[in-house]
């Protein structure tokens, strides 16, 4: 008996090990990056490692520059709207159509999943996707980042899933009672959805705030680009002595700069992920569990 | 009132139907209309509006492309009454990938800047247009940007499928070593490979910062994002090394097998194995490299001179060494008498016409905006506005202005660069006071010396194919491996038959077979 609860405790304890290395792995990159972007120059240099600056010395002078700067404030407000606005008619499409779908004696089910199933396989494409775009004139325009993702077939079919387990004698009895099916879907249906919704709703959001490659395609007005555009030409700009003004540069080097930006580009799914986690992980597990 | 469940299906309907509605109306910004124009007799104007669409890399990444009431383009419009609508490509690592899925969707602007591999890529699929029927609209821009000199790069069967100008900007890589510290333990400027080699193990081994710590590495490097070693160039040009081809006894070989190539990689293991290189160069990216010597830890480095003595990197090293101070030497000398601080060719922008447009009958409108570029509106391209983008000294020279919004301006300034001295001085004519009590006036201390370096000439091989698409990765990750191998001491001299025979195997006589016919063709080996 003792000897199994010292096992027990061994393999507890080697987890435990295990999983706050895992932490630590995580989390000593991103502390790096925050002590980087409030830390300046000579101090930087001259500890060598600063991994945890003099209180006094700290700066927010970085940040400072970045966010009175046109074009990160500018661009964090489009990726911002892109993301919730995006996420928002995501959302709208995908539950409308995987309700539908999920009822048995929907007469199209069979076709129309179909349909789904094989732009899951198949995908057009970048060139057929592009020349979708130009003609559709959705050319340099928030809706060439919105409407091409607007349904994800995966997401769709989750959802679909999570709509089949509800149990279907509440929507009898919704009916029985005259609900519509409007009143079922959004009365009864959709207050039962919420960990589903935050689910798909945060792998659309953080699909939308890492926008990248699809805005280098369609978007070519500055006052248009998302953050994330911005924040790659930060990081891989060689020389910014074009955009940051003397006396930040005397007081912070590059790299301050460009973990400042990185901070920024992270804050707000930093911020959402603590509340969706709960419905985030429930969501996931009930989305895949049929039957 | 009583809702019968078809109409409640309907009304569900209806909605989903308004929705899907709504978001596809939201579509903005259509097509703009483009047309052929007949053009007034006596002047560049044309007489109607002549739409022209051109997309083209931003010069300064980090500010983004200019916003919408853009003076340039009302410029343009008033003077030749030509509606210019410049796409931005901001992510500059992007704009091949990014032409080319254009081109792939047959979408080409009229006009637009490609690389030679995007020129190969593009004339295969026919959508390139012939400049030779327009050249007659551009005389000025021709002499001026060296289009005659570089034809051959820019022909194929006859046809010039691209406009190949020279290249304006400076030659830009030197090597930086830190005289305080050579001041400080009393050595001479190293000259050979073997003084230079000298130099690093005594900036490395006698503690030149003077804090009592092994901290310090005679050099540095980095490997780039494709696995190549790099800042290590000098050390090629000593073996008579660098570019991609070299011409002997009228053959053309590839650079990357040759004695040089072989004899550098074994000075820089032996670079290596001395412990004089900053250990973490084999993983470093070329940001950990730069901020290696800003902050203090590396006694020689060839580098970007402007990264390095602009105000902005030299700012930041004297920021962390108060005391420090960093000159530019020439490159080492190697055993043949061979020296070279890195390569550099005449060829700089290529410019490529879509057949479409060609069709749409713009053509001339496109070679009399270039022209304009380079004439009347050349202060404007190359510059912006006096006051706003740049300021005149009394003697009449330029000073451009270094402020976000100014830059953001002039982002098509590349297009209209000559490369003579007025435009280096309006560039880099600034001169700086350091804290270590260094002033430095970049054009005459840095970008002149800079121009003295010895280096390689490529030009001769410009026009010659690059590595073809089939073969490019397979080719490159062999050789970017096998070289790594033998600089970090991974592999064995004994070894490079057997690296070369892999290049071969992935490929490599296709390419040299594809580059000796096109040099037979133009006169480079007979």
């Amino acid at each position: 008996m003792n000897y199994s609860a010292k096992g027990e405790r061994l393999f507890d304890g080697t987890i435990l090990l295990v999983l706050a290395l895992l932490c630590l792995a995580v989390i000593i990159p991103f502390w790096y990056i925050v002590v980087m972007s409030i830390t300046p120059l000579e101090v930087w240099t001259n500890t060598k490692t600063a991994f945890f600056p003099p209180l006094n010395k700290i700066t927010f002078a970085g940040y400072e520059q970045l966010l009175t700067s046109w074009r990160l404030p500018r661009s964090f407000g489009v990726s911002v709207f892109i993301t919730l606005f995006g996420t928002t008619l995501n959302l709208l499409v995908t539950m409308m159509m995987a309700y539908p779908l999920s009822l048995a004696h929907f007469r199209f089910r069979t076709p129309i999943l179909f349909m789904v199933l094989f732009t899951l396989l198949f995908n057009g494409g970048i060139i057929p996707t592009y020349i979708l775009v130009r003609d559709l004139h959705l050319m340099d325009s928030y809706w060439a980042l919105i409407l091409p993702g607007l349904v994800s077939a995966w997401n769709l079919l989750v959802m679909k899933a999570f709509f089949e387990n509800l149990p279907a004698e509440l929507r009898d009895a919704a009916k029985l009672d005259g609900a519509s099916d409007w009143q079922v879907f959004w009365d009864v249906v959709l207050p039962l959805s919420k960990p589903i919704l935050a689910t798909i709703g945060l792998f659309y959001a953080v699909t939308h705030w890492n926008s990248f490659f699809d805005a280098i395609l369609y978007i070519t007005t500055a006052e248009k680009q998302p953050l994330q555009i911005v924040l790659r030409q930060l990081l891989q700009a060689g020389n910014m002595n074009e955009y940051v003004d003397m006396d930040t540069r005397a007081a912070m080097p590059l790299q301050s700069l460009r973990a400042a930006a990185v901070i920024i580009a992270l804050v707000p799914m930093l911020i959402v992920y603590p509340f969706l986690q709960k419905h985030f992980t429930k969501g996931v597990l009930l989305g895949s569990i049929k039957g | 009132m009583q809702v019968t469940p078809r109409r409640q299906r309907s009304a569900f309907q209806a909605f989903c139907a308004i929705v899907l509605g709504l978001m596809l109306a939201g579509q903005v910004f259509p097509a703009s209309a483009s047309s052929g124009a007949s053009q007034s007799s006596n002047s560049s104007r044309f007489q109607d509006t002549v739409s022209i669409t051109v997309f083209t890399n931003v010069q300064s990444p980090e500010v983004g492309p200019p916003e919408g009431d853009w003076f340039w383009k009302q410029a343009v419009l008033d003077e030749l009454n030509i509606d210019v609508n410049v796409q931005f490509q901001t992510q500059t690592s992007e704009y091949q990938s990014t032409l080319l899925t254009k081109g792939g969707a047959n979408d080409l602007p009229d006009l637009f800047q490609m690389d030679l591999n995007s020129m190969t890529n593009l004339n295969g699929q026919g959508l390139l247009a012939d400049w030779n029927p327009f050249l007659e609209f551009m005389p000025t821009y021709g002499e001026q940007n060296g289009v005659n000199e570089l034809v051959d790069v820019g022909t194929r069967d006859g046809k010039m499928i691209a406009l190949a100008t020279q290249n304006a900007n400076p030659f830009k890589t030197i090597i930086a070593i830190r005289q305080d510290w050579l001041d400080k333990l009393g050595l001479e400027y190293p000259k050979s490979t073997d003084e230079f080699l000298a130099v690093m193990k005594a900036f490395t081994e006698q503690d030149p910062d003077g804090n009592g710590q092994a901290d310090t590495y005679g050099w540095s490097g980095s490997v780039n994002s494709q696995g190549q070693i790099t800042a290590f160039e000098p050390i090629f040009g000593a073996f008579g090394a660098l570019g991609e081809w070299a011409v002997q006894d009228n053959q053309l070989v590839p650079v990357a097998t040759t004695e040089g190539r072989k004899q550098a990689l074994e000075f820089i293991a032996q670079m290596n194995a001395a412990g004089v290189i900053d250990p973490d160069w084999t993983s470093q990216t070329a940001e950990d490299f730069r901020a290696k010597w800003k902050a203090g830890r590396v006694g020689m480095f060839a580098e970007d001179w402007c990264a390095t003595l602009c105000v902005q990197g030299y700012g930041e090293f004297v920021a962390a060494n108060p005391t420090g101070m960093l000159t530019i030497i020439d490159p080492p000398v190697g055993p043949g008498g061979l020296s070279s601080m890195n390569v550099y060719t005449n060829l700089g922008d290529i410019y490529g016409m879509s057949q479409r447009a060609a069709d749409d009958g713009k053509g001339e409108a496109i070679a009399r905006l270039l022209e304009w570029i380079n004439g009347a509106g050349y202060e404007r391209t190359a510059f912006g506005v006096e006051g706003e983008n740049f300021t005149r000294n009394p003697d009449g020279s330029l000073l451009q202005i270094n402020e976000p919004t100014a830059i953001q301006n002039v982002q098509i300034r590349g297009w209209g660069y000559r490369g003579d001295e007025a435009e280096w001085l309006a560039r880099y004519g600034a001169v700086q006071d350091y804290d270590n009590g260094q002033t430095i006036d970049v054009y005459n201390d840095v970008l002149l010396r800079a121009a003295e370096l010895p280096k390689t000439d490529t030009t001769p091989f410009a026009s010659l194919p690059p590595v073809p698409a089939e073969i490019s990765a397979d080719y490159r990750r062999t050789l970017f491996e096998g070289e790594f191998a033998f600089a970090s001491g991974q592999r064995a001299p004994e070894e490079w038959d057997a690296h070369v025979e892999a290049l071969n195997a992935v490929g490599l006589q296709t390419w040299v077979d594809a580059a000796t016919e096109r040099a037979t063709e133009i006169g480079l080996i007979t």
